[in-house]
């Protein structure tokens, strides 16, 4: 799966999740402050990406994310077996 | 004797095997709710016997009161329920038990539970069943059990197209053609032999031993009137009291009219053969003074019975489109602690009845193999999530300050996560059932979570010689996590059930954060409060 597709995926996957505006997601947006999700709704969002990726959400990466951009890099290293957590690419 | 293959078959609906409590509950249930239907039960002995589990907590006795209308019959025949008391002792075993310390209620708690002498409750149905029209077989054994299974190979299809099997009952022996077959046998379970079903917990190994003993003393009217006024003079002898150990515990219920069921579970490492036979049972609660001072020599110890194995699991619950269930022991056993055998007849029962209703409504079979499915799913999750209540915890039941902080935790998620969505019949809703199981590996996670660090704290505790230092002159009434009770009476959004989870998660946690740096052991969190997702991922609480 490219970028590009993850990204369209996770915008949708928070746009049905959430019942967010798709005009107001953007790549740098940030999930709890910008986007006014809270705790609970990151064990659903969790829930929701365990589905594209079928792999269990390293916690350590889970913890480092903030924004939109964070979690289709966490899905794209996830779906390529890497894991590494977001701040190091 | 004629062979039972010449004879005509006796046909019905429903074949319920076995008539002890699961059985003996569906059987009103279904001829409540499904009154056309012919329901036969088959019951191998002539006499109800004695068994263990006759303590009800709260889903259980919310389905028998609203689903099986039997409130005026328990409070008439069975004694009302004073919650779990836990008591708590001495390495020596030798504390009096007003100087125990104590975890129980001080009043009757908001929602009812019972105890119930279960020979009698048992008998009791059995003739409610009878007047109700159940055809009912006592003394009669099923044997040569075929299952109609339409998807199968030719050996798993008979010809008749639906169930079957022989009935020996004293010289008679008879074939049983039936559509829906529900085994309600326990442990010796026909359906789960035939199918394989049978899956070992040996990570979880406790045994048991109970006996029912007559002339033992009145707990109410013992010790000085400042004890008696610690809980209000409530009746500490109707609550299910708990002298605790660390790898064991004795139980002590009130079966009415003179009779105390007493039991002793624990660590199969703790379990001598000795304990089956009654001296040898008698001799090991005589190392225990508080229990022992209330049987005493002028107590009598009318019978025994052990299990050394007590859990087991089951590859599946239902075959809802091939119309065979288990329910009760026949599927599954985790663990008297806190009683949850009949809640998962309750939960089972109510799932079996709501498939059979569908089914004759027309329910198409796919439509009923995916709801079977899900019903299933939910059944091994909530029996999962039993056993990490009790799965290397038995330590832990040693202490005053490690039980209570594990029963705060235990009694709050019980209440929120479990017994409100069954009161409210979130069960039954698909819809809603498949939201619970998609977050079930994050909420299995976060129990296990816990129970690693009840684990750590017990290790601490013992490495230090901390396990008894709270054991004598505590009181607690063991609801202080519990502030949301009022809440359950309606039906709540997930989020809100999410947010009391935070919360509990984060009282509960910070308390072992107390302990621990009471051990020497500061965890060094980020932040005081976790936000939930951080309860729900695998890495250590503290």
């Amino acid at each position: 799966m490219k970028r590009a597709e993850i990204y369209q995926r996770v915008t949708g996957i928070l746009v049905k999740t959430f019942e967010l505006d798709p005009a107001d997601i953007r790549p740098e947006s940030r999930l709890f402050e910008d986007l006014d999700l809270d705790s609970i709704d990151a064990v659903d969002m969790f829930v929701e990406l365990h589905e594209i990726t079928n792999r269990r959400i390293d916690p350590q990466v889970a913890r480092k994310i903030r924004t939109v951009e964070d979690i289709v890099t966490m899905v794209e290293a996830e779906l390529a077996g890497a894991g590494a957590p977001p701040a190091d690419r | 004797m004629m062979d039972p293959v010449d004879q005509a078959p006796r046909t019905v609906d429903i074949a319920i095997l076995g008539g002890g409590l699961a059985g003996n509950l569906l059987a009103r249930q279904l001829r409540r709710r499904l009154p056309q239907l012919s329901v036969s039960m088959f019951e191998r002995s002539r006499e109800t016997s004695f068994k263990v589990g006759e303590s009800t907590v709260e889903i259980a006795t919310n389905y028998l009161l609203r689903r099986l209308g039997l409130s005026t019959y328990l409070y008439e025949n069975q004694l009302p329920k004073n919650g779990l008391r836990f008591f708590f002792d001495t390495p020596n075993k030798d504390a009096a038990l007003i100087d125990m310390s104590e975890i129980g209620s001080d009043r009757l708690p908001p929602f009812p539970s019972f105890q119930i002498d279960r020979a009698r409750l048992e008998a009791d149905l059995l003739r409610m069943n009878a007047a109700d029209g159940v055809d009912i077989h006592t003394g009669a054994r099923a044997h040569d059990l075929k299952l109609h299974e339409q998807d199968g190979g030719p050996e798993q299809r008979t010809a008749s197209g639906m169930h079957e099997f022989i009935v020996t009952e004293g010289e008679q022996r008879y074939p049983v053609h039936a559509r829906w077959v529900v085994d309600a046998s326990g442990r010796a379970s026909a359906i789960a032999r035939l199918k394989d079903l049978r899956v070992p917990v040996a990570e979880h190994g406790i045994s048991a031993v109970w006996g029912r003993f007559t002339g033992h003393a009145d707990m109410d009217d013992w010790g000085p009137d400042s004890w008696r006024a610690r809980v209000q003079h409530t009746a500490r002898m109707l609550s299910t009291v708990h002298f605790c150990y660390p790898g064991y515990w004795i139980w002590f219920i009130p079966l009415g009219r003179g009779v105390m069921s007493v039991g002793w579970v624990g660590d199969r490492a703790i379990f001598r053969d000795e304990m089956r036979k009654p001296e040898g049972f008698l001799e090991f609660l005589k190392g225990h003074r508080a229990a022992w001072d209330l049987l005493k020599d002028r107590a009598q110890l009318v019978d025994v019975l052990a299990y050394k194995q007590l859990a087991y699991g089951t590859r599946q619950f239902f075959g809802g489109a091939d119309r065979w269930f288990l329910t009760g022991e026949a599927a599954a056993f985790s663990d008297p602690f806190y009683s949850p055998g009949s809640d998962f007849i309750a939960i089972e029962n109510d799932f079996i009845t709501d498939m059979i209703a569908r089914d004759h409504a027309g329910e198409s079979r796919t439509q009923l193999a995916e709801r079977s499915a899900t019903y299933d799913e939910f059944m091994k999750f909530r029996f999962e999530a039993t056993l990490l209540l009790y799965r290397d915890l038995y330590p832990v039941l040693g202490s005053y300050e490690l039980l209570k902080l594990k029963w705060d935790f235990d009694i709050a998620c019980y209440y929120n996560l479990w017994a409100a969505p069954f009161w409210h019949d979130e069960h039954l809703d698909l819809h809603q059932l498949r939201g619970q199981l998609r977050r079930k590996d994050f909420m299995l996670q976060g129990l296990a979570n816990f129970s690693s660090l009840f684990q750590r704290l017990e290790a601490g505790f013992r490495r230090k010689g901390m396990i008894h230092r709270a054991n004598l002159g505590r009181f607690s009434t063991g609801l202080d996590v519990v502030d949301f009770a009022n809440e359950l009476g309606a039906p709540r959004t997930r989020r809100q059930v999410m947010r009391t989870t935070e919360a509990i998660f984060n009282t509960i946690r910070e308390r072992a954060l107390d302990l621990l740096a009471d051990l020497g052991e500061p965890a060094a969190p980020s932040e005081r409060r976790l936000p939930l997702h951080d309860f729900l991922l695998a890495t250590p609480l503290a």
